[in-house]
This record gives C-alpha cells, structure tokens and sequence, in this order.
C-alpha cells in the first residue's frame, strides 16, 4: 500500500462529499428532529422500565444515532457505484494505485463520517436534549466506533451483492429501519414482543444499544462493554467476508444519479 | 537486440460462448508506434484490458517491459499510460484536479508533477481550460484530458483506446500530433481504432485485428504492396455470373475483381458480363488502401460500426 496513493484518494474523496453535503446535512438534521419528537415518549417508557429520572434523551439520542448510522452504509457503497458512472472505474483500476490503495481511500471518509456523525449527535443530544452520560466517554467512544465499521463493512457487503444504485439505496435503508427497528433503537427493546427481543440480537444495532444504554443508564467503564464491541466487530467480519467472497473487480456496475 | 517493451503471445479470452481473443500474438519495440485497427468486436480493447491487468486472459503471455503482466499486473502497470475507450475523467474536479490525483496515483508529487501536468496540458492544448471543471468542457476537450492523464508519470507503454471517438476536428488533429511526438520523442505507443484514415495519418505500423486474430501487420506501404490492389465491386440483381480467371471472388450478389488499373480495367469486366449487365444494380471501385487490405484478407467491406458475430461456431 503507498500512503501517498491512499491520501491522493482520501482527498480525492472527502472533496466529492465536500461538494455534495445534502446528504450529509440529512444524517445530522433528522435524527435530532426525530429525537425531539420521539424524546417524551421513550422518558414514559424509561420510566415505567425503573429510571425514574429518565427523561427520553437516553434512548432518543442513541437510538437516532445508531439508526442513521446504518445509513451511512450506503455512502461506502455509493462510492464505488460513482465510479461506474463516471466511467473512472477502469482508469483507477488501471493506475499505479493497488486494490487496497483504492480500499483505504473510498473507505476512510466514510468512516470518518459515521464516526464524527455520531460523535455530533450525542454532543448535540447533551446540549439540545439534557442528554446524561454517567457512564465513561472512552467506553461510548468505543461502541461508535466499532458500530460505524460494522455499517461501513455492511454497506460494501450490500455493493458487492447489488447491480445498481438504486439497489444499494433500497436495501440499505431497508436493512437501516429493520435493524433500529428490531434491535431496539427505533423503539425500546422492552416493549416489543418476546420473539423480537431474540431476534435483535442477530442485529448490530441491538449490540451498539446494549452498549450505549449501558454507559448512558448504568454507568458503565471499557471492560463492561467488550462484549457489545467484540460482537460488533464479529459483525464487521461477516460482513467483510461476504464482501471479498463477493465483490468482483471487474463486475460492470449501473448508476443511477 | 532491446527487450521488447510489449510482447503478447498467443493471448486467448472468451467471455462464456463469445470468443474475444483467439491466439492474439503481437510485439511492439522501444519507441514503436503502433496502429491497432479492427472493427468493432475485433478484440482490440479486450487485448487492451488484458495488458492493464483489467481483465484476466485465459491462457497466454504478456510481458511489459520484461515484467510478466498476467502474473504481476501491479508491476506491469507501473510502466503503463491507458486511455481506456470509455471516456473516463471525474466531473466535478477541474482539469487541474483530475491531472493532479492521477499524477499522484502514477507516484509523481510537488515539483516534478506540477512540471508533468504543464507539459501534458500544453501538448493537449488545456492550458485555458486548467481551472474548468471537466464536467463543463466539450466533448473534444474531455478527450484531451482523458488522453492527457495517459501521459503522466512519463510511461514507457502508452496505450489510447479509441482516443478519438467523440472529438471534433481540431481536438482529432491535435491527438494525432501528440501521438506522433511521443513516438518521436522514444515512446512505446499502441494507438487502437476504428477509423483507416486516422491510422494512414499517423504513419503508424499497422496491425489488423479481426475476430480475435492479427490477420496482417506492417506498413501501411508494405500492406499496400502486398494485399491492397484496387478492386472493382458489381452488385448484381440475383446470383452473379461466373468470372474467369483468379482475381474475381464471388459472395451472394456481389463480385469483386482485384484490378491494377480500375480505370483500364472496367472495359473488360464489362464486356465479359455479356447480358449480365442488364442485372447490375451497382459498381463501385474501391481504390488501394488499408479497406482493400480488409476486403483482401477477410471477404468483408470494412464497416468500423459494425458489431462481428463472434460466437464461436
């Protein structure tokens, strides 16, 4: 791998979304709207569940977090889709820069993003919500990261399954709500039927929950969430293998803009 | 002798029943300028994918400056430019932009590439248009560029796939200037296309791909003196008469009679058609060049539009 080569690429990539910052604006803008609106609804719950101090923020803030994370899956994806459209696919290929060059910078900004993304959010969620972290801040840090290289790993997995774009969008944002959906993050996990609670443990939402409402509720340091973050990263490896099991180089890819 | 700056040899690649490439042997030496000429579906940008590593061959050899290209395309591309058929710049960077990370990508940086991007934007003509965004320019323009990103890093093999289809006429000449100075100044060039006239202009060796296969190489003179005589085409209405001799050949309606002299030759071909005449619907006289080449080997009028029926038999 050349650092040169890769950083060329980051650049390269961080201008494109520079360019384009809609869809970026939209991660930040609706989950704290959601987080308004869902927020004295999830501070009943809280409280019916025992914390009785709770006021909705603890589920609201990370439950949106972790929804619109997933959706920035599609943004690994979509990369590599532009490039077909562009008809650059070929030339990149072509160059000197080798297939993990090209890896590292599609991939990076995007990562960047998730985690700045969520990082953001649970600040804002402080400030605007009266969000409380009694738990520490090095643990949250931990489970956003492993979260968000869970989704970017999730999103190629879905590039690499997909023949176009739109395909991406669709399943992409239809696994983002089945998750927040089933693994506790759109709705808490309390309140959803027994045979959901099973199952959203075979969700990487569920597993980032687990760990946020732990620091944010309970208090709790890095050793308390390992195992939320091991399986996060177990995850991260599912996904990956289907990705190289599948992604093929010279696959065409269709655009759709 | 100097190692070969491209040596393919029996390279083979089909994609399921079609078969792109079917033996494909072709060496090109220091400084050689190359004109790769076939319709479409004759195999050229398949072969052309294959040597950057693109596309994996079935069987055969490439090597690119000695190094084994099928085996280390990483390597190989090191001394490689492409200008891939499809038009390929990003949009939304400046012309400037795009040289610049493709420079990067070559491992050119600071003073040597700002150097790079200078030359080849002068050579092509972009010197006004540094700041543009490519999505903005022209047609010819983005031709220019995307050729130009070819040339950075100073490769030893540069190889343009149909680098002018979509140019103007201005942007079509000053290709063709480009390539015949990198030939000048000791580049390797394989300049692939569709067109006849563009490989004559370039003065290039000329290789003929058809159906996967060279079926000549040469100069366009010694081509010429071999296979590209005249011809006298006659187009009849129903099956066509049986001609003497050895210098006509017949398919469906048609006749072609290899002729020295169309002018002097037509009198004859006239008379000994006799009442035929009356079932002539056309003539056309083909006059010696790289088509009569192409009619000579493969039977067929040259039609650089075509797509070949290449589905094996």
């Amino acid at each position: 791998m050349s650092r040169l080569r890769s950083w060329a690429l980051i650049r390269h990539e961080m201008k494109a979304l520079r360019d384009d910052p809609g869809s970026i604006v939209f991660l930040l803008i609706m989950p704290l709207l959601m987080m308004g609106l869902m927020k004295p609804l999830f501070g009943l719950s809280l409280q019916a569940e025992g914390f009785l101090t709770a006021n909705g923020a603890e589920q609201a803030v990370p439950g949106m977090a972790a929804m619109f994370a997933t959706f920035t899956g599609s943004f690994a994806g979509f990369t590599f889709f532009r490039e077909h459209g562009w008809h650059t696919w070929d030339r990149l290929r072509a160059s000197q820069a080798t297939t993990l060059d090209i890896m590292v910078g599609k991939l990076t900004p995007t990562l960047v993003i998730a985690v700045v993304q969520m990082s953001v959010l649970f600040g804002l969620g402080v400030v605007l919500f009266d969000l409380v972290i009694s738990g520490s801040l090095v643990a949250l840090s931990l489970i956003v990261l492993a979260f968000s290289i869970s989704m970017l790993s999730f999103g190629m997995a879905i590039m690499s399954l997909t023949r176009t774009s739109l395909q991406l969008n669709t399943y992409v944002n239809l696994a983002g709500i089945v998750f927040a959906g089933v693994g506790g993050a759109l709705v808490p996990l309390a309140v959803l039927p027994a045979w959901v609670q099973t199952a959203a443990r075979f969700t990487p939402t569920y597993w980032a929950m687990d760990g946020f409402l732990d620091v944010i509720l309970a208090g709790a340091g890095i050793s308390d969430v390992v195992v939320a973050t091991m399986v996060l990263l177990v995850f991260t490896g599912v996904f990956t293998a289907v990705a190289a099991a599948r992604f093929r180089l010279e696959e065409s890819k269709v655009y759709v803009a | 002798m100097d190692e070969p700056v491209l040596a393919i040899e029996d390279l083979h690649k089909r994609y399921g029943d079609v078969v792109a490439l079917d033996g494909i042997s072709l060496t090109v030496g220091q400084g050689e300028l190359i004109g790769l000429l076939g319709p479409n579906g004759a195999g050229k940008t398949t072969m052309v994918s294959i040597i950057c590593g693109l596309r994996h061959a079935d069987r055969g050899r490439v090597e690119v400056c000695g190094v084994d290209a099928l085996a280390n395309p990483q390597a190989a591309r090191r001394h490689i430019g492409l200008a891939p058929q499809e038009l390929g710049v990003y949009p939304i960077d400046s012309v400037r932009q795009n040289l610049s990370l493709f420079g990067q990508l070559c491992g050119v940086r600071g003073g040597d590439l700002r150097k790079q991007i200078t030359t080849v934007a002068e050579a092509l003509r972009l010197t006004d248009l540094m700041d543009r965004k490519a999505g903005e320019l022209s047609g010819g323009q983005k031709r220019r560029l995307h050729t130009a990103i070819a040339l950075l890093g100073e490769p030893s093999l540069i190889l343009l796939d149909e680098a002018t289809t979509g140019a103007d006429v201005e942007s079509r000449a000053a290709l063709i200037d480009v390539v015949k100075g990198l030939a000048e100044r000791g580049s390797s060039v394989v300049y692939s296309t569709h067109y006849l006239g563009e490989v004559e202009d370039l003065g290039a060796q000329v290789v003929i791909v058809d159906h996967g296969k060279v079926i000549a190489e040469g100069s366009v003179s010694e081509l010429l003196a071999s296979n590209g005589g005249s011809i006298v085409e006659l187009i009849f209405d129903g099956p066509p008469p049986v001609f003497g001799g050895t210098r006509a050949t017949s398919h469906e309606s048609t006749v072609r009679v290899s002729v020295d002299d169309p002018a002097r030759s037509l009198g004859p071909i006239f008379s000994e058609l006799g009442s035929d005449a009356s079932r002539l619907q056309s003539v056309e006289i083909i006059n010696s060049s790289l088509e009569t080449v192409f009619l000579q080997l493969t039977g067929r009028r040259y039609q650089p539009g075509e797509e070949l029926d290449v589905t094996t038999p």
